[in-house]
C-alpha cells in the first residue's frame, strides 16, 4: 500500500534516520545519567514547589484570609490560575486527538509531551479550588454519594459541580490517553533494559506487549475511538469552565459567544505552551532532528489562526457590548480598557493580539529564539485575559460605595510560584525517565515523503502530471 | 460537460415558477414575499459562504485528500454576485423587514437611539458594500486562480491561494459576524447574543457541506467517475458529522446561556421562537441539523454510503431553510408561519436557489470539475485513508 | 504433542507485507506478525475481521448517559427536591453539561478495558516466544506454524529469502 505523496511534502524527521535511530535516540539520554542543565532545572522546580507546598500549607492551616480577596472581589487569583492552567492541559489534548483525526502527521514528535504537558496542567489547575474550599479534607463532599445528611444530595445545576465532573473526567481520560499510547514503548524499554530493576518495572508496564499485529489492530482502533472521545470532551471542559462565568449574570461574565471563545483561548494557550516545552526539550533532549521547523512552523500556524480567533471574540465582545445599549455592559468593558487594570488589560491585548502577528512571517518562524520568546509572551498574555475577565468584571460593581481594587498577597503569589515548580518538577522527570517522543509513531511516518527529500520539484518545474 | 449543461436547464425552470410565485405572492401578501425572500436569500447566501471557508480551509492546512471536492466549492463561488443582486429589492424595502429603519416605531425608543450611529440606512447600505466586496474579492482570487491553474499548470498559484487565504479567513469571520448582526440579528434590533455570528457560520458551513455531499455522489456516478471514491465520501462525511456536532454545541451554548441567565433584555428573542409553532420548528431544525446527521452517520460504513450520504445531505438542507425561516420570520409572525402562505416561501427559495444555481452551472461550462494541475492532486486521486492516522 | 514453528524476521514494512500475503495464498498457517508500530494493510493481509470494540465503547457510554441522567433527575427531582436559585428541580439542561462528561468517561474507560481484556494484556505476561526482542524495534516477524498438511519448510524458507527475509528461525513448540 504505497502511499502516494505530493513532492511538496517534506520529510517528517530530519537526518534520514533508520527504525533503530529512532529507538536509540528516544532511549539512550533515559539510560544514562542527567546532564548538569537537567540536575539545574530540577533544583530550581523542586525549590519552587517546595515554596508553594509551604504556602499551600500555611493557607490550609490559617484559612484563606490569608488571600487579597474582599467582599467585592471574592473571586480572583486562585480562579484565575485554575483557568489558565486547565488551559494549558487543552493543547495536549488537541495536538494527540484532534490532528489525530485530522491526520496530521507531525504531530508524532510533539503529542507524547504535549500530552504529559496536560496531565501536568490538570494537576496544577486541581489545586486551586481545592484549596478555595478551605478545607480541602472535606473535598469528597462534591461527590454524590449517600451520606448521613439526609441524604442531602449536591446541586447539579451548580457550573462550579459541572467542573469537578468535567475536570476529573478530562484527567483520568487524558491520562489513560497517554499510558495507551506509551504500551508499545514501555515494550521497547524493556526489550532493551540491561539492569533487573528496569526490566522488571518496564515487564510491568508494557502488560505484555508484543507488538502483535491482532493487538495493533485492536489498539489502533481503540486510540482512535479515545481520540474520538477526547475532542468532544477537550472541548466540553472549557465550555463548562466557561459556565462559571456566563451563567451568572454579571456583566462582563454573562455572555453567549463565552463557551467557544474559552475554548480557542484555551487551546491558543495550550499551543503556546507546548511550543515554549517543545523549544526546551529540543535542546535539552537533542531532539533536533525530531523536532524541526516543521513542526514549529505548524505550531506557530495553529497559533495565528487561534490568536485571530481570540481576537475575534475580544472585538465581538466589546461590540456587542456598545450594541446591546446596556449600560452596565458597556461600563465593564470601558472600565477595562481605561480603567485601574487597564494596564492588565493592554498588557493582555499586545501579547495575544499583536504578538502572533510576528508570525506571519517566515524569517521569524525559523529563528527558533524568537519564537521561544513570543511563545512567552503569548503565556503571560493569555494568564492576563484570565485575570482582566475575572477581577475587571467584579472590582466595580453595581453599587459604587462597594468598589474596591485588589492585589494578590505573597501567599498567592508563592502558590502560583509552587504550580509552576508542580509542573516543570514532574515535566523534567517525565523527560527522564519516560520516552518523549512516541517511537512507535514516529517509526510509522519515518517513510514519509522521504523520496522527495528537500527538493520541492514543482515549485521550480511545474506540476508533475 | 454537456452533461452540466443539461442541469441549467431545471434550475432555469425552478427559477421561473419561483418567480410565478412570488409575482403572485407580492399582490397576496407583499411584505411575507419580503420577508419569504430575505429567508431564501440567507439560505442560498450562507450556502455559498460556507464554500468559500470550506475552499480557504482547505488552502490553509494545505490538505491533499479535498483537492476535487474543492473545486466544486470553488465553481459555487460564481453565485455571490447573483446573491448581491439579490440583497438589492431588500434594501428597496428595507423599513418593511428591518424596524429600526421604520421612524415611526423607533420614535421615542430609548434603546434606538443608542443604537442608531450603527443601525441606520446609509451606514447599513456601506456595510452591506464592504461586506459583499470582501466576500465577491476573495472568490475571484480563489475560483480564478485555481481555475487559471488548469491551464497553466503554475503550483506558484497554490502557493499565492494559501497566502491569501489565512488574512482572508480573518476578514470573511469578520464580514459573516457582522452580516449576520445586520440582516438576521438586527429584525429585532433591542435584542443580541455575542455568539450569534458563531451560530450563523455552523449553519452555513453544515449546509455547505451537504452540497458538497451532493456533488460528490452526483459526479461520482457521472462525470467523475472513478476520480470520486468511497473515500472521498467518507472523508465529506466525517466532516459533515463534525460540522453538525459543532452546530449543535454553539446552537446550546446560546440557548443554554439565556435560558440559565434569564434575563429579560435577552429571553425576549428566545421566547418569541420557543412557543407553539416555533418551537416545533426549531426542534424540527435541532433533529435535521444535529440528531439525524449524528446518528446516522455515526458508524464509518454509513460514511461510504452514497444513499445514506443523499438522504442525510437532504434532510441538512431542508433543516438549513427550517433553521433560517425561524431566524427571520417570528419577527412578521409571532404566532407561527401562516401555513396557507407557504407556497410563497417555497417560490422565493425556489427562485433565489434557482438562479443561483443555474449561474453556478452556466459559469461552469466547459469548466475541469476536478482540478488538472493542483500539485496536491494526485494525493486526492489515490488517496489512501489509512494514511498515517487512519479514522 | 508438538509443532514446528518457523519465524521469518524482515528490515522493511514492505518485506513482511509481500511476505505476509504470499503465505496465505501458499495456504500457512499464519500464527501472528510481530511488528515496531502498526504497519497498515496488515489487517487486509492476513485477513483479520475488523474488530467489535466500536460497540463496546458505544455501549458504555450508552450507559453512562443513561446512569448520568438518572441520577441527576432522581437526586434533584425526587430523592430531596431543594429549590435552587428559581431553577426547576427536573432542571434538565443544566444536567446536560454532567451526563456529557459521564458518557466520555464511561466509554473511554469501558473500552479501554476491553482491549486490555481482549488482547489479554496485563502486567507480568510473557511477551512472545523467546528470540524476536528486537521486533520492539526495528526488526519485523512473520511467524507460521508448520501442519501435517502441505507445504512444508523448505517452500517457507524459500518464500521468506524471496522476499528478503534476514533469517528464519525454526522452533518447536508445545501444543496441547
Amino acid at each position: 500500500m504505497a502511499e502516494v505523496l505530493s513532492p511538496a511534502r517534506e520529510p517528517l524527521v530530519d537526518g534520514d534516520k533508520s527504525y533503530h535511530d529512532v529507538t536509540e535516540d528516544i532511549c539512550r539520554p533515559l539510560e544514562g545519567r542527567p546532564t548538569p542543565l537537567w540536575w539545574g532545572g530540577i533544583t530550581l522546580s523542586s525549590l519552587m514547589l517546595l515554596a508553594g507546598a509551604v504556602a499551600v500549607g500555611y493557607q490550609c492551616l490559617v484559612g484563606i484570609g490569608t488571600w487579597g480577596l474582599n467582599r467585592t472581589v471574592g473571586w480572583a487569583f486562585d480562579i484565575t490560575n485554575f483557568v489558565f492552567w486547565i488551559g494549558i492541559g487543552h493543547a495536549g489534548t488537541l495536538i494527540s486527538a484532534v490532528l489525530f483525526l485530522f491526520r496530521q502527521r507531525w504531530r508524532t514528535s510533539v503529542n507524547r509531551s504535549a500530552e504529559a504537558m496536560t496531565i501536568f496542567a490538570v494537576m496544577c489547575a486541581g489545586i486551586f479550588p481545592l484549596i478555595h474550599m478551605g478545607r480541602p479534607w472535606l473535598a469528597y463532599w462534591v461527590l454524590p454519594y449517600p451520606n448521613e445528611r439526609g441524604p442531602l444530595w449536591i446541586n447539579w445545576r451548580s457550573p462550579l459541580l459541572w467542573d469537578v465532573f468535567a475536570i476529573s473526567t478530562y484527567f483520568i481520560i487524558s491520562f489513560t490517553f497517554w499510558l495507551v499510547g506509551l504500551l508499545p514503548d514501555f515494550a521497547t524499554l524493556r526489550d532493551r533494559a540491561k539492569t533487573k530493576t528496569r526490566k522488571a518495572l518496564f515487564n510491568v508496564l508494557s502488560l505484555g506487549w508484543s507488538g502483535s499485529v491482532r493487538t495493533w489492530q485492536r489498539y489502533e482502533l481503540v486510540y482512535l475511538l479515545l481520540a474520538g472521545l477526547a475532542t468532544p470532551l477537550v472541548f466540553s471542559v472549557h465550555t463548562i469552565v466557561s459556565f462559571d462565568f456566563a451563567t451568572s449574570v454579571i456583566p462582563g461574565w454573562h455572555t453567549t459567544i463565552f463557551p467557544p471563545y474559552f475554548v480557542a483561548g484555551a487551546i491558543f494557550s495550550g499551543l503556546s505552551m507546548v511550543l515554549t516545552l517543545m523549544l526546551i526539550a529540543r535542546k535539552v533532549m537533542r531532539l533536533e532532528d525530531y523536532i524541526t521547523k516543521r513542526h514549529v512552523g505548524a505550531m506557530c500556524k495553529l497559533i495565528i489562526g487561534m490568536g485571530g480567533i481570540v481576537g475575534l471574540a475580544y472585538g465581538t465582545e466589546f461590540f456587542i457590548a456598545w450594541y446591546s445599549g446596556n449600560a452596565y455592559e458597556k461600563f465593564v468593558f470601558a472600565n477595562r480598557a481605561m480603567g485601574p487594570f487597564a494596564w492588565a488589560y493592554w498588557t493582555m491585548v499586545t501579547c495575544n493580539v499583536v504578538t502572533p502577528q510576528f508570525l506571519w512571517f517566515k524569517k521569524i518562524r525559523e529563528n527558533f529564539l524568537l519564537v521561544f520568546l513570543l511563545s512567552l509572551l503569548i503565556n503571560v498574555g493569555m494568564w492576563f485575559e484570565r485575570f482582566v475577565i475575572i477581577v475587571t468584571s467584579l472590582h466595580r460593581d453595581y453599587l459604587p460605595s462597594s468598589w474596591a481594587d485588589y492585589s494578590p498577597t505573597s501567599i498567592e503569589i508563592l502558590t502560583l510560584v509552587g504550580s509552576f515548580g508542580l509542573f516543570f518538577t514532574a515535566f523534567l522527570v517525565f523527560c527522564r525517565f519516560l520516552p518523549v517522543i512516541a517511537m512507535a509513531e514516529v517509526k510509522g511516518v519515518l517513510g514519509y515523503a522521504r523520496r522527495q527529500a528537500n527538493e520541492k520539484a514543482y515549485e521550480k518545474e511545474g506540476a508533475p502530471s | 460537460m454537456t452533461r452540466t449543461a443539461r442541469l441549467e436547464l431545471p434550475f432555469l425552470g425552478a427559477a421561473g415558477l419561483g418567480l410565478l410565485a412570488v409575482a403572485v405572492g407580492a399582490f397576496v401578501a407583499p411584505v411575507h414575499v419580503l420577508h419569504a425572500h430575505l429567508t431564501a436569500f440567507a439560505t442560498v447566501l450562507t450556502i455559498v459562504l460556507g464554500m468559500l471557508f470550506f475552499v480557504m480551509l482547505q488552502h490553509v492546512t494545505d490538505a491533499g485528500w479535498s483537492v476535487v471536492p474543492r473545486r466544486w466549492a470553488e465553481l459555487v463561488l460564481a453565485a455571490l454576485p447573483v446573491m448581491a443582486l439579490a440583497f438589492l429589492p431588500l434594501l428597496v424595502f428595507l423599513p418593511h423587514l428591518w424596524h429600526w429603519a421604520d421612524p415611526s416605531i423607533t420614535a421615542g425608543d430609548p434603546l434606538y437611539a443608542i443604537k442608531s450611529p450603527y443601525l441606520n440606512v446609509p451606514f447599513f447600505v456601506v456595510r452591506a458594500v464592504v461586506y459583499f466586496a470582501i466576500w465577491i474579492l476573495l472568490a475571484l482570487r480563489l475560483r480564478g486562480g485555481s481555475l487559471r491553474q488548469d491551464e497553466t499548470g503554475e503550483a506558484a498559484l497554490s502557493f499565492g491561494m494559501r497566502r491569501l487565504s489565512a488574512p482572508g479567513l480573518i476578514l470573511f469571520g469578520l464580514a459573516l459576524s457582522f452580516a449576520s448582526v445586520d440582516w438576521l440579528m438586527s429584525l429585532d434590533y433591542h435584542w443580541f447574543s455575542t455568539i450569534f455570528g458563531v451560530y450563523v457560520f455552523a449553519h452555513a458551513v453544515l449546509a455547505a457541506l451537504a452540497v458538497l455531499n451532493l456533488c460528490a455522489v452526483g459526479l461520482g456516478r457521472g462525470a467523475l467517475r472513478g476520480t470520486v471514491t468511497a473515500d472521498t465520501l467518507h472523508d465529506l462525511g466525517k466532516l459533515t458529522f463534525t460540522f453538525a456536532v459543532f452546530w449543535a454545541y454553539i446552537a446550546f451554548s446560546q440557548w443554554f446561556l439565556i435560558w440559565y441567565g434569564n434575563i429579560p433584555e435577552e429571553t425576549g428573542w428566545m421566547l418569541a421562537r420557543g412557543h407553539a409553532p416555533w418551537l416545533a420548528t426549531i426542534v424540527a431544525v435541532v433533529v435535521g441539523l444535529f440528531v439525524v446527521p449524528f446518528v446516522v452517520l455515526m458508524p464509518a460504513a454509513a460514511k461510504r454510503r452514497p444513499r445514506i450520504l443523499v438522504a442525510v445531505s437532504v434532510v441538512i438542507l431542508v433543516a438549513h431553510w427550517l433553521g433560517m425561516v425561524w431566524l427571520v420570520q417570528p419577527s412578521l409572525y409571532p404566532d407561527g408561519l401562516p401555513l396557507h402562505l407557504v407556497w410563497i416561501d417555497a417560490g422565493a427559495l425556489l427562485l433565489v436557489g434557482g438562479v443561483a444555481g443555474w449561474w453556478v452551472i452556466r459559469r461552469a461550462r466547459g469548466r475541469a470539475l476536478a482540478p488538472l494541475h493542483d500539485p496536491r492532486r494526485h494525493e486526492a486521486a489515490g488517496h489512501d485513508l489509512s494514511g498515517a492516522a487512519h479514522g | 504433542m508438538s509443532a514446528r514453528v518457523l519465524t521469518a524476521v524482515f528490515r522493511t514494512e514492505a518485506e513482511v507485507l509481500a511476505a505476509t500475503r504470499s503465505a496465505r495464498e501458499e495456504g500457512f498457517e499464519i500464527v501472528d506478525v510481530y511488528t515496531p508500530y502498526h504497519v497498515h494493510g496488515m489487517d487486509e493481509a492476513l485477513g483479520l475481521r475488523p474488530s467489535r470494540l466500536t460497540w463496546v465503547c458505544f455501549l458504555c457510554g450508552a450507559a453512562g448517559l443513561l446512569l448520568a441522567l438518572w441520577l441527576q433527575f432522581w437526586t434533584s427531582a425526587v430523592s430531596w427536591p431543594l429549590n435552587v436559585g428559581g431553577k426547576p428541580f427536573d432542571s434538565m439542561p443544566a444536567f446536560v453539561p454532567i451526563a456529557f462528561e459521564i458518557t466520555v468517561l464511561f466509554a473511554g474507560l469501558g473500552v479501554v478495558a476491553a482491549l486490555l481484556i481482549r488482547a489479554r494484556l496485563r502486567p507480568g505476561r510473557a511477551a512472545r516466544p523467546p528470540g524476536l526482542e528486537r521486533v520492539t524495534d526495528d526488526r519485523f516477524a512473520l511467524v507460521v506454524r508448520l501442519t501435517r498438511a502441505r507445504p512444508g519448510q523448505h517452500v517457507f524458507e524459500g518464500l521468506s529469502a524471496a522476499h528478503g527475509a534476514e533469517s528464519v528461525l525454526d522452533r518447536l513448540e508445545e501444543t496441547s
